[in-house]
């Protein structure tokens, strides 16, 4: 069995086109999420974490003409280049996999008089994977999967799994979602949108804001020739509730599962205690307290939690990946950073959330995320 | 000890046709919409479960077929944690996606429904299929232009062998404008069957390809 | 008045809602609507909200003012006819 190692990435948001202009910023405690005036996405202005649409065609310019590309698929291109930028891997080789994790693909073609000339084919998400393997020119089918809000660590989780059974030797993972009034829309039927910039944890949380944003990681059985930084994957496991389809169950019980299996999973290669864990914080009052309970099923009543949804947003089927992204460069830097948004705990149990930018050595992070449909995903990652 | 991974039964739903190991067990005529032919299957099955009506087709569709397998995730000693499930289509869930675009194109009739945005998402239909049978091991929805045999027969392969899961629930299921098909297989480790049949479908690239697409 | 206008409501619940087998004579317009009697559950309670403002053109602000309207048929046809009373 070989080891996986996250070897590049790549972070597009509402805070920057690269991962170091996203760390930076979060670094600083400057959050993306900002009040949207958009009649195309909401007929009322929302909070939300928005790419800048000047600087992604100016940056999509330098790959291919933005009139042949989805925002979506230029998010992916231009996202999976940067990445690649940084390894050395032949994506041309068999032995190079593309897992693309999204919730809604180019939902905003079922708007006949958005982007007329783009094919309306371009709506299944297969199809849109296929642009961008043409587009890199990819030996193999994309694996594309669509999982909710867990979709992003599922992907990085079945990424590893495919590299420790040694079935690829590279696996590009790419999580992406965009704001469109389609989703925004669904999630104020849903009165599950905060008036304001969202609290994960806190007690005056009252729901989330939605982002728009793509990450990439690339896995490898090979390490970054620099032995020092080298962040592997320890192990994960995804889990139901088998409660209810849109909100989390009470007890928790689904989360604990998919921690229990991911912590067994990963005493081999945990040389001590996890040092974070890079929680799924989305400030509805329903989902941060089951979190919570599941921590202390758990006994991770005392270990630094830290939210990033106060400076992306949700990202939906990048956050998984974006969120991750974000954990291992703490790892790397050393640096813990502070959940935006959060002042008071506003749940039922003990919890030890990171409210400032905080040095500190750690080892390794728990990235935890959960979803419609009862999903829940969980993953450990260390440094070697 | 090795494990000897095997198809144990399955079942096909096409054209208002229900197949359970390639045998016809219930059918109505072609000509009949879908959620005619599937409220018939319910009955067929003697259902007694209310949330099956709010559901979206791709959900009833998948919730049915699951149902004539269902036996199976009663296998003795296995836990509800120790049963997976992987799905996958081509349209995701683009009828439902339809449909609530609908409720929210027209800006003097615009009232977005929350009942039907839940269905948005193609791995609703796994978690229904999830709480019904207390299923709560490793589900996930892949979507491919067709049913990829190779990569689902890798990912199956997988749970049972190195994640601790001991059945899958695996295949395609898809649903968009009254035209469907939903083909689902049960994967195990042999020794998991409760009495040996004559035959024996070994968990097989080719074996699973035949099973779901023939 | 108010009679026809909670059998109606019924009528327009048990399709909104989907709730197959279910006539409108064995909804009791007094029963809690989300314990027991219908199990009507989060997404019903947004679904609600939506048929109220959809057909009855009356708005529910949030949702705690929702969990007090929504509590029985006869609440919703309470504010439903305060409401079209103070256009």
């Amino acid at each position: 069995m070989k080891n996986a190692y996250f070897i590049a990435d790549n972070i597009i948001s509402s805070l920057g086109f690269n991962t170091a202009e996203n760390i930076a910023a979060i670094e600083k405690q400057i959050s993306g999420i900002t009040l949207i005036y958009n009649v195309q996405l909401s007929a009322q202005s929302f909070y939300g974490s928005q790419v800048n649409s000047e600087r992604l065609k100016n940056e999509f310019q330098k790959h291919a003409d933005p009139n042949e590309f989805t925002r979506f698929e230029q998010f992916c291109i231009i996202s999976i280049s940067d990445a690649l930028k940084n390894s050395k891997i032949d994506i041309t080789n068999r032995n190079t996999l593309l897992i693309l994790s999204t919730t809604k693909g180019n939902i905003e073609l079922l708007n006949e008089n958005r982007l007329p000339e783009i094919s309306r084919e371009r709506v299944f998400l297969w199809k849109t994977a296929e642009e961008i393997q043409n587009y890199f020119k990819l030996k193999n089918t994309p694996l594309v999967l669509s999982n909710a809000c867990i979709s992003g660590v599922v992907a990085i989780i079945t990424a590893a799994r495919l590299i420790e059974r040694e079935k690829y030797k590279n696996v590009i993972v790419c999580g992406a979602d965009i704001l469109t009034k389609f989703v925004i829309s669904g999630f104020q039927s849903f009165l599950a949108l905060s008036s304001l910039p969202c609290k994960p944890f806190d007690k005056n949380r009252n729901g989330l804001n939605l982002g728009e944003g793509c990450g990439t990681v690339i896995l490898s059985s090979e390490p970054n020739q620099c032995p020092v930084n080298n962040i592997v994957y320890c192990g994960g496991s995804i889990s139901n509730d088998a409660s209810h389809i849109s909100g989390p169950s009470r007890t928790g019980e689904g989360l604990y599962l998919a921690m229990k299996k991911t912590a067994e999973q990963s005493r081999k290669k945990l040389k001590d205690e996890i040092g974070f864990i890079s929680v799924h914080g989305t400030a509805t009052p329903f989902n941060d307290e089951m979190e919570a309970i599941a921590f202390k099923k758990m006994g991770y009543s005392q270990i630094p939690l830290v939210g990033l949804k106060g400076y992306f947003g949700h990202t939906l089927g990048a956050a998984g990946v974006i969120e991750t992204i974000a954990a291992m460069h703490s790892l790397k830097r050393g640096i813990l950073h502070a959940t935006v948004g959060f002042e008071n705990s506003g749940v039922s149990v003990p919890i030890n959330v990171i409210s400032k930018t905080t040095e500190k050595k750690i080892n390794s992070c728990l990235k935890v995320a959960s979803g419609f449909g009862g999903c829940n995903a969980a993953a450990i990652f260390a440094k070697i | 000890m090795t494990k000897q991974l095997i198809i144990s039964k399955y079942c096909k739903i096409i054209d208002n046709m229900i197949f359970v190991n390639g045998k016809l067990v219930f059918s109505l005529k072609k000509n009949i919409q879908f959620s005619t032919f599937v409220k018939a299957a319910y009955r067929y099955n003697n259902m007694t479960y209310p949330k099956f009506f709010k559901m979206d087709n791709l959900s009833k569709l998948g919730l049915i077929t699951a149902e004539f397998l269902s036996d199976e995730f009663k296998t003795k000693n296995v836990l509800g944690e120790e049963i997976g499930i992987i799905l996958s289509n081509s349209t995701s869930s683009l009828d439902t996606d339809n449909n609530y675009q609908k409720t929210i194109s027209n800006n003097s009739d615009y009232f977005p429904s929350p009942s039907l945005f839940v269905y948005t998402l193609p791995n609703i239909v796994t978690g229904e299929i999830c709480i019904k049978h207390k299923i709560l091991g490793e589900s996930v929805f892949f979507v491919s232009k067709s049913f990829d045999a190779g990569y689902i027969h890798t990912l199956v392969s997988d749970l049972i062998l190195n994640q601790g899961i001991k059945i899958v629930l695996a295949g395609w299921v898809e649903y968009l404008d009254n035209e469907y098909v939903s083909s689902l297989c049960i994967v195990k480790n042999i020794s998991e069957k409760a009495e040996i049949t004559k035959e024996i479908i070994n968990f097989t690239i080719e074996n699973l390809k035949k099973i779901i697409t023939g | 008045m108010m009679v026809e206008l909670i059998e109606k409501l019924k009528i327009d619940i048990i399709e909104a809602l989907n709730l197959e087998d279910v006539k409108p004579a064995d909804i009791d317009a007094d029963a809690p609507l989300f314990m027991d009697g219908l199990s009507l559950d989060s997404i019903d309670a947004l679904e609600l909200i939506v048929l109220l403002e959809k057909k009855y053109g009356s708005k529910i602000q949030t949702a705690e003012e929702g969990k007090k309207i929504l509590y029985s048929i006869r609440t919703m046809a309470d504010f439903i006819s305060n409401h079209q009373k103070n256009k």
